[in-house]
């Protein structure tokens, strides 16, 4: 009697601590004690026989109690994590016992997202699994959803939601070719040379010593010889002038108010796995701007981000290891608040002056073209970025697809030439450090 | 410390509560049912397989009882017998299933304690069985009747009364 008194008392501790019973224990309970009463009643042996096994094991399982709610727990990982990076999560399961199933939810190896429900075994308490951040941006990696289970499933616990794991994966760094920029008028310290005179190591003329010339800086030799000429020994010494080095300025403006892919068809849908769409202009955008970072931001310039749908969310010019960790955490700012804004902008005040500005965009208005021509007229440098994919797929699913696609394709064309008509170079992503490179050449 | 793998697809056990459906109406067509009774008996296993969590599988068994009993006499004919394991599959493989969200993983060591005691129930059951097919055929005196009965109403008010205090 008293085990059965136990036994009572400890189901009511499992009703308060939130255990229910399922269908299937109505469907044990109800199903197994109506055919066997009904075979007893009726004389037929052959429904005590069928109803047997499902009043046995419902017995079996409610034999034993289940204890206090289950508790998983996940172990802390970073905020913020560089792509193809990966850890081993533990999560722990706590019970009293009792607990047949444990159903988590789990991502799955190599696949993003929460993952699906997983049904574990009730003894396995400390748990691993592997998480593998393949693609940059912000999202949840880790949520355990659970729901425990008694024996057969027959009492239940939750389902409850598991706190979510919000994790930022910082665009990756491709190593791209770093270019020369053109110099800074204003610096005057850095690794690009300057087009005025001053202290630096490259060699800029040779001219006639004048008032307030260093008297260190005359070239005895050019000197001498230029004496000889003329016949009057150190008659007109020479100096030697050499550039000034400065910092550069590099301003990327990223137009994060369109993501679009390949496929037509797709650009008025979200992209399901998250806020930017694999492939995708933004996506290539952002790569590019994170190689390009960090390629000039290794060299010494300084490099700041532009917004041009959402001005509040630009950088300022900034140089070293700390200015490209938050240029690339800005970078996936960005893009979580992509496509809201109309029109882009593109003020005199977000980009120093002197700086070589990139502007990536797919062009899909004529308002980036206006903002890229006005914003040429106070920069030194201006590169348009073109990052509409190549190889446009039509819309199958309307007849007008293929018409969409060339007359997208023919405004496209005709913007990026009256860009190249103002002067400003539209160059592909890979491009962007040889056609700086170019203009230094041709500023030489 | 357990790795937790991929498993498998948890649309197995939708697929075994159908298996297990279709051999219940597999065994009630061999026993000689009628169309009506064999059509039913197919929506609820489909039914079962694909709602778990619904009355379906419980109504599959009672309709599967209630055919068999209607078609023979004899209480401990293969008919009988092979629904024993059938009806407990289906209601084991419901239960679990019912606990699944779709595209969930299916990790086999979960099974293992279920499919343990469903097995040792069966063969408590067919020992049972095979003490019944010892005893001897004929009328059970009417106090005997009676007393079975009433420890079986007993048992379910207790079962009532325990889930209610729970």
């Amino acid at each position: 009697m008293n085990r059965v008194l136990a036994w009572a008392t400890a189901r009511r501790a499992a009703g308060r601590a939130g255990w229910r019973g399922t269908d299937a224990l109505l469907r044990g309970a109800l199903g197994g004690l109506g055919l066997v009463g009904a075979g007893v009643a009726l004389h037929r042996v052959d429904l005590v026989v069928i109803g047997l096994p499902l009043l046995v094991s419902t017995v079996l399982a409610l034999s034993v109690p289940p204890g206090k709610p289950v508790r998983v727990t996940a172990q802390k990982l970073p905020r913020s994590v560089e792509a193809g990076d990966s850890a081993r999560v533990a999560i722990t399961v706590d019970h009293d016992g009792g607990v047949e199933f444990t159903a988590v939810r789990l991502p799955l190896p190599g696949r993003p997202g929460v993952g699906p429900v997983h049904l574990l075994p009730g003894a396995d308490r400390e748990l691993r699994t592997h998480l593998r951040w393949n693609t940059w941006g912000e999202g949840v990696d880790l949520r355990p959803d659970h729901l425990a289970g008694g024996r057969d499933g027959l009492l239940i616990s939750g389902p409850v939601v598991g706190v979510e794991s919000r994790r930022t994966v910082l665009p990756p760094l491709a190593p791209p070719p770093a270019g020369p920029l053109p110099a800074r008028l204003t610096g005057v310290v850095g690794a690009h040379r300057s087009p005025r005179s001053g202290d630096g190591a490259e060699p800029r003329a040779v001219r006639p010593f004048r008032p307030g010339d260093r008297v260190r800086r005359i070239d005895w030799r050019v000197s001498l010889r230029a004496g000889a000429a003329t016949g009057e020994a150190l008659g007109s010494p020479h100096v030697r002038e050499r550039h000034a080095e400065a910092d550069a300025d590099l301003v990327f403006a990223l137009d994060s108010r369109a993501d679009v892919g390949p496929d037509l068809g797709s650009w008025s849908t979200a992209e399901p796995g998250g806020p930017v769409r694999r492939g995708g202009s933004l996506d290539t955008a952002v790569r590019a701007i994170a190689a390009l970072a960090a390629a000039h931001l290794r060299q010494g310039d300084r490099v700041g981000l532009v917004d041009l749908g959402r001005p509040q969310l630009g950088v300022p010019p900034g140089v070293g290891r700390r200015q490209l960790l938050r240029l690339r955490h800005q970078l996936v700012a960005c893009t979580r608040s992509a496509g809201w804004s109309p029109r882009p902008v593109l003020r005199p005040g977000q980009v120093p002056a002197g700086a070589a500005v990139v502007v990536l965009s797919p062009f899909l208005d004529d308002a980036v073209v206006d903002a890229a021509i006005r914003a040429r007229g106070h920069t030194r440098l201006l590169l348009a970025v073109d990052v509409l994919p190549a190889g446009l797929v039509a819309d199958p699913e309307t007849p007008w697809g293929g018409a969409v696609r060339r007359v997208l394709l023919a405004e496209h064309r005709v913007r990026l030439a009256a860009l190249r008509a103002r002067g400003v170079a539209v160059v592909p992503p890979e491009g962007v450090a040889a056609a700086l490179a170019r203009h230094r050449r041709g500023r030489r | 410390m357990t790795d937790v793998g991929a498993g498998i697809s948890a649309r197995w056990l939708p697929v075994a509560v159908a298996l297990a459906g279709a051999g219940v109406v597999a065994d009630l067509w061999w026993q000689g049912a009628a169309v009506g009774p064999l059509v039913v008996a197919g929506a609820l296993a489909a039914a079962a397989a694909l709602v778990p969590a619904s009355p379906a599988p419980l109504l599959l068994l009672l309709v599967a009882a209630a055919v068999t009993t209607a078609l023979g006499d004899d209480p401990l004919r293969p008919a009988v017998l092979v629904l024993v394991p059938l009806g407990h599959a289906v209601h084991l493989g419901a239960a679990l299933g019912a606990l699944l969200p779709r595209g969930a993983r299916l990790h086999p060591a979960a099974l293992g304690p279920p499919l343990r005691r469903a097995a040792a129930v069966q063969v408590g059951v067919f020992a049972a069985v095979g003490v019944l097919a010892l005893l001897p055929a004929g009328r059970t005196p009417p106090v005997l009747e009676v007393a079975a009965l009433l420890s079986v109403a007993g048992v379910a008010v207790l079962v009532l009364v325990l889930d209610r205090s729970r």
